[in-house]
Formats: structure tokens, sequence, C-alpha cells
């Protein structure tokens, strides 16, 4: 093992949070087309209703189905069809002004509020710009009806003050909209963020028990024994079923990827693709994250006893509780400091270096009392020099 | 309210209460706002004394009581208050401004109730306002403005239909949101649930380990408290604060590690102050699964890295892991012969020694949890060969 550069923490973590808000995305759009689908049935009764001429309707039609088309289009993930964050943006602009050119067609005469449900359609993408754009245009659509097509909206009579106060009011609405849409999408990052984080913890702290249960039992997992078992079940199966050992050679690279390493076996055997490679390595039991792992977080099911809680504050662990006394957060700070620095049996302990950089760049700091940390950060070399005199004692 | 804006800042945890603590003190800006405008037109407008009087006195009562709900800190109640005055001041210019604005006032109220994203007040709140709005457009006594809709021009059930959408639309995204919050509860209360698991074995190893190699430990380290206490002291006086109670606290630290806490709290014998301090220790004394013992893990992670990392296979199934069949019988292959060799329970004794089973890995993969990490058809491939399972793995 040796110390994760902040830089690789990050990347890791990023790759998680991305793909837990792709999903999060991809739902949204799925409920985003749906909701679309809806507001083209209503369109078509009001057509018809309305009596609109039949080539203004195929035109609408077709428009809106394709705009439908394309939505349904990009839900399939596939490297040839743009990502839906990508392309998300050019939907909501594309019904916006399908939808205007309805509102202000004389032919048609659709009733202004309509927006309002395009704008409710729009609001379910978790997406900062998505929401800039759905506000922006919603605000500008409703400013040009009000005061160009004030009929849209079925109002007559409306002087200049009455216009130019709706507008303000409509602005100081869409602004609190806005300011809470965006503060959802932050805090869902920061919830999903929060989940990665736990999640690669979860694997390293397994990786912790290994190497106590190594100690503890004084004898460390024998690969050589552990894939031959496996050899001559799949060997025993594959007799069983009467079909080709086809688990045999899958099984011979899982055994050179474990002990050659990724970097290696990538130059011994160039064939294997990318996609089979990230497979194979779940495989290798020397990896961050492999079967293993999930073998010994499986086992753990049923003893787990958990309630669907929501989470709260308690479940973040932390020294800077508020109810507590100012001390008691001085001497959890000293208990952490000593507890990673000191040597014992089963860490030689972290130099002084090693500590402040690596609390630093994981910004671990932060679980102390700012106060506390600064008090740290200013005096670091007297309290370094304190604790290496303390220590010696021990070697003496 | 400085906390919370910090709290923003660093990107740090702000709790529900929190969240909405802050949406409530936008929505009371707003409101007086609102108010402040709404109530003087009232004295220039043609409507009813009524109107004029009992409409402007509710919106102050409710808006003081929104007001009084937020600063003792009773965030859902200054919530439901607040929808209330803005549906107060809606009502009120029911009396007097023309009825297609008044409809449009309909939107705004529901938006006001999103703004508070709670599923519940949106659709109590919510519902109450497209019902009421509903009548409104359609009936024509008293308050209810119906012939204005009728002349309009456009059809009645067009005001109707797009008020419903547009409160069906944002329903269906907070019940959309509510599933997304639920399975996002769910993963990190059993992730979190999940590791408090794995650090009470690291516990019970790390005990043991000490305890047969005749190490000392800990807390009983006398180097470890000399150089907590000797640190702190001086941390102390840099920040002014009195080193000799810092020392006294410290002591007492090291000191319960060798008392049941719950009784040192619950001894009327012992000084309250000492009590208290014991109460705010518990949760980080070193012999225990606590907060202490949590964050320790959260930096030891942090200190942990492969050349060759893998973590970017998010998902703890197999079936999903792997694209093909055959590696899906390597994976759940090799999850057998983990469980079945390798310690994974504690045994009767409370060590943590023992292995499972076969009978009780068939009980675990047969049961409703483990399908989070295999699916029916890796199920059946392992009910129908288990004794191939059994007896070669």
């Amino acid at each position: 093992m040796k110390e994760m550069s902040p830089a690789r923490l990050d990347d890791s973590i990023a790759l998680n949070v991305k793909h837990q808000f792709d999903r999060y995305y991809r739902q949204s759009h799925l409920t985003v087309t749906i909701l679309v689908a809806l507001l083209a049935a209503f369109l078509t009764v009001l057509f018809i209703f309305n009596e609109i001429s039949l080539l203004l309707t195929i035109t609408y039609s077709v428009m809106l189905t394709l705009i439908l088309a394309a939505m349904i289009v990009v839900n399939i993930e596939d490297d040839m069809i743009p990502p839906v964050e990508m392309v998300a943006p050019l939907f909501i602009v594309a019904v916006y002004i399908l939808v205007f050119s309805l509102v202000v067609n004389p032919q048609v005469a659709l009733f202004g509020p309509v927006l309002f449900v395009v704008y409710a359609v729009a609001y379910l993408y978790p997406d900062i710009r998505v929401s800039s754009l759905n506000h922006g245009l919603f605000y500008l659509a409703t400013i040009i009806l009000i005061w160009f097509f004030p009929a849209s909206f079925g109002l007559v009579d409306m002087t200049g003050i009455n216009t130019s106060y709706m507008s303000i009011f409509i602005l100081i609405l869409m602004a609190f909209l806005y300011i809470s849409s965006i503060l959802m999408i932050r805090r869902k990052r920061y919830y999903f963020k929060q989940l990665a984080i736990l999640q690669e913890n979860e694997y390293k702290i397994i990786e912790v028990l290994f190497g106590f249960q190594k100690q503890y039992f004084k004898t460390d997992i024998n690969t050589k024994e552990y894939y031959g078992k496996l050899h001559s079940f799949f060997e025993e199966l594959s007799n069983q079923l009467g079909i080709d050992n086809i688990f045999s050679q899958q099984l011979d690279y899982v055994e050179a990827l474990n002990s050659l390493g990724k970097a290696q076996f990538k130059s011994k055997y160039p064939e294997i693709p990318d996609t089979l490679l990230e497979e194979l390595s779940m495989l290798a039991v020397n990896q961050v994250k492999n079967i293993r792992h999930i073998a010994l977080k499986s086992s753990q099911s049923e003893n787990i006893a958990f309630e669907s809680k929501i989470v709260s504050d308690a479940m973040f662990s932390s020294f800077k509780h508020s109810q507590d006394s100012i001390y008691i957060k001085v001497l959890m700070f000293c208990v952490f400091y000593v507890y990673f620095r000191i040597p014992t049996q089963f860490s030689k302990g972290l130099s002084s270096k090693e500590f402040f950089e690596i609390m630093s760049s994981s910004q671990s700091e932060k679980m102390f009392e700012l106060t506390v940390w600064q008090a740290f950060e200013k005096n670091q070399k007297a309290v370094d020099d304190i604790f290496a005199f303390i220590v010696k004692k021990r070697l003496i | 309210m400085k906390t919370l804006i910090r709290k923003f800042k660093n990107n740090e945890y702000v709790s529900d209460s929190e969240f909405q603590t802050i949406k409530v003190l936008m929505v009371l800006i707003f409101l007086f706002i609102y108010g402040a405008v709404a109530i003087p037109v009232s004295f220039i407008t043609d409507i009813t004394l009524g109107f004029r009087v009992i409409v402007p006195i509710i919106f102050v009562s409710f808006y003081l009581f929104t007001l009084g709900a937020f600063l003792t800190q009773r965030i859902r109640l200054s919530i439901q208050a607040s929808i209330l005055t803005y549906m107060a001041v809606t009502i009120f210019y029911v009396g007097f401004a023309n009825p297609i604005l008044v409809y449009l006032l309909f939107y705004t109220v529901l938006v006001i109730i999103i703004v508070f994203n709670d599923i519940y007040f949106y659709t109590v709140y919510g519902l109450a306002i497209v019902v009421f709005s509903a009548f409104y457009i359609t009936l024509d006594v008293g308050i209810f403005q119906g012939d204005a809709f009728i002349v309009s021009g456009n059809p009645i059930w067009v005001y109707i239909a797009l008020l419903g959408a547009f409160y069906g639309f944002f329903l269906i995204y907070f019940v959309f949101n509510e599933i997304i919050n639920n399975d996002f509860n769910h993963e990190f209360i059993k992730t979190k649930s999940h590791i408090k698991h794995y650090q009470s074995f690291i516990l019970h190893y790390h005990d043991d380990i000490q305890d047969r190699d005749g190490e000392v430990i800990l807390h009983e380290d006398d180097i470890f408290e000399e150089a907590v206490l000797e640190i702190g002291r001086l941390m102390t006086r840099n920040m002014d604060l009195s080193a000799k109670t810092f020392n006294e606290i410290g002591e007492l630290y090291f000191a319960l590690h060798e008392y049941d806490l719950e009784q040192v709290i619950a001894n009327p014998n012992i000084h309250k102050l000492t009590r208290g301090y014991a109460y705010q220790l518990q949760k980080y004394l070193l012999n225990q699964n606590n907060e202490l013992w949590d964050l320790i893990h959260d930096f030891k992670a942090k200190l942990i890295q492969h050349n060759e990392s893998n973590f970017t296979n998010f998902e703890s199934n197999i079936h999903e892991i792997f694209s093909v069949r055959s590696r899906r019988l390597i994976g759940l292959a090799m999850m057998y012969t983990m469980l079945r060799n390798e310690t994974t329970q504690y045994d009767r004794w409370g060590r943590a020694e023992k292995n499972l089973s076969h009978e009780e890995i068939k009980a675990l993969f047969n049961s409703k949890r483990f399908r989070d990490y295999i699916a029916f058809e890796e199920l059946k491939f392992f009910n129908a060969n288990e004794k191939v399972f059994k007896n070669f793995l």
C-alpha cells in the first residue's frame, strides 16, 4: 500500500459521482420524455378542439414527434448517440420555441399559461445549465407575451404600470425558483459525493480489515491453492454439464493478472481489450476492489440491522459537535494527532510532514473546529518537537 | 445563519431543516414585499369593507405567526404558516383584481409551495389551490368569477387543465425526487452500517492482537497519554484557554476507559460538570466502535492507495459487474470459495473466527438481501449444482 495522492482520490470519487449523476440524469430525462409526450397529447386535443387547419396540425405534430423521437433515441446508451447531458438544453429550447410559436400564432392562439407547463417539464433536469436556460426562456417568453401579446394570457386593458408590476413580480418569483433549483441540484451533487466517498472508504476499510486478519491469523490468502481449487471445480462442472471448459483460459488470465499487475499484464497480453481487463481485474484478489471484497461485504448482508432512515447530521461523525466543550475539541485533535504519529505494532507512524500534507490535501482538517486546526498550524513546529521529545523516551 | 453560510461555502453537509430555514427566510422576505405592495393598493381600490379590513388583519397575523415560528426554530410550522399567509393575500386579490390575473396568481401560490420542496405540503396545499381555482373558474357566485372566464374566448376546461397539468407535472417531479432520495438514503445508510460492522471486526482483532502479543493498550500507554496532554496544554495556552482545565479533562478522558460510562453518567454522587464531560467524551473513547473509531478509519482509508486501482466499477452485483455468463460463474465460484474458506463471522464465544458452512452459504445465497450481490440466474445455477460447489470449493 502507498499513500494516496489527492489527485488520484479526487479522480476516483469524481468518476463515481459522475456515474451516479449520469444515471440520475438519464432517469430524469426519461421522466421528461414521458411528460413531453403528455404535453403533445394535450396539444393534439387542443388542435382538434379549436379546429385548426389540417396543414398546421400536421406541421406541428411532425415537429413534436421529431422532438419526442430524438428524446427517446438519446436514452439509448451508445457511442454513436450523444449523451443526454449534451443535448438536453437543445430539447428544452426546441419545446419552448414550438410552444411559443403556437401561442403567438393567430391561427392557433394557444393559451399563454401553457408555458408554465413547459417550465414544469424542464424543471426536472438536474442540470444547472438547463435550469438557467429554463428560467431565462420562461421569463423572456412571458415578458414578450404580456407586453406584446397580452391577449394570450387573457389580459385586456392592461396599463403600462400594471404590466411593469407583473414583469417585476414574475422576475422575483423566477429568481426564487431559480435559487431553489440551483440549491437542490448542488445538494444532490453533494449527496452523491458523500456516497462516493463512503463507497470508496468501504472497500479501503475492508482492506484494513484484511490486514488485521492477516496479522491475527498470521497467514494470508494462498492464491495458488485458491485458483487451483477453482480450476478443479470448473473442470468437474464442465464434465458434468458436458461442455468444453471455457473457464480455464479466463482463470489463467486472472492468475497472470494477479501476479503481474495490470501494467505488465497489458504489455504481455496486448490483445486483451480494456473492458475485458476491467472485468478480469475484478477477479484478481490483489486489486483495490475485487470479488474478495464483495464476498466479505455480502457475508455481512444478514448481520446488518438497518432501517430505512433519513440521512441526518448524526450520521456524519465529526470532532466539532456544537454541544461539545472546546477543551474536548482540542483533546480530540491531540488524540487523533498522536494516534497517527506514534509508532505501534500496527503502524510505523506518520511523519509530521505526511500527517500535515494528507490532512490538508484530503481536506480532513474540516473534521476539526477551525480554531483548533489554526492553533495547530500556528504551533506545528512546537507540537512536533513535544511529540518527538516524548516518544524518544520510549526508545531510551 | 452565519454557520449556514459557512457550511454552504465549505460544501459541508446541510441538514434538511437547515435547508428549509434558508427557504423560509427567503419566502418571508418575499411575503413582506408582497404584502407591503398589496395592502396599500386596497385603499385605492373599490372593494368591500370586509375585504379591506379582514384580509390585511389576517395577513399581518399570519405573517407575525410565521415570523414567530421561524424565530423559535419551528421550521415546519413556519413553512405552513408562510404558505397560508401567501394564500391569504392571494384570496385578498380575489376581491378586486382581474379574474384572469387572479388565475395567474394561483400558479404563483403553487410556485411558493414548490420552493419548499416538500411533497406533503405540495400535495395538500397545492391540491387545495387547484380545487379552489376549479370552482373559481367554473362557478359564478360570490367571489367566484366564472362569467369572466366564459367571455375570455378560451374554453373553460383549458384553464383548469393547464393549472392541473402544472400541478400534476410538479407532483411527478416531487414523487421522482422522493424515489431518488429514498434510494440515496437506503444506499448511504446501508453502506454506513456495513462499515460500522467491519470496524467492529477490526476492533476485535486489534484488541486481541495486542492482548496476545502482550503490547500495551493505547489508552493505557503512558507515552501516548503524556504526548496528548502535553500537546493539548501547549495548544490551549495558545488559544487563551485554561491549560489546567484541559489537563483535568484529559486525565478524565483516559480514566473513563476503565469505567462503565453509563454508570458514571447516571451516578448522582459524581459532580454534574464531570458527568457532563463524560457524556461528551463517550463517543470518543479509544476502546469502542464509536465516532472516534469512524474518523480514524475515514483517515486510514485516505492513506491507502494501490498503483493499479480498479475502483471504477461501482457495482456489487456480479450479474452487473460481468458482461458474460462464464465470468459471472467464475465470480460466483470465487465468492463461494471465499465465504467457505475465509473468516467472516463471529463464533458463539464472540470471537471473529468463524467461516460459513455450505448450508449457511446456501441460506445466505437464497436470502432476499443477497439479490444485491447475485441475480436469480446465478442463484438458479448454484442451486442446480450445489453438490459440485460443496465438494470442490
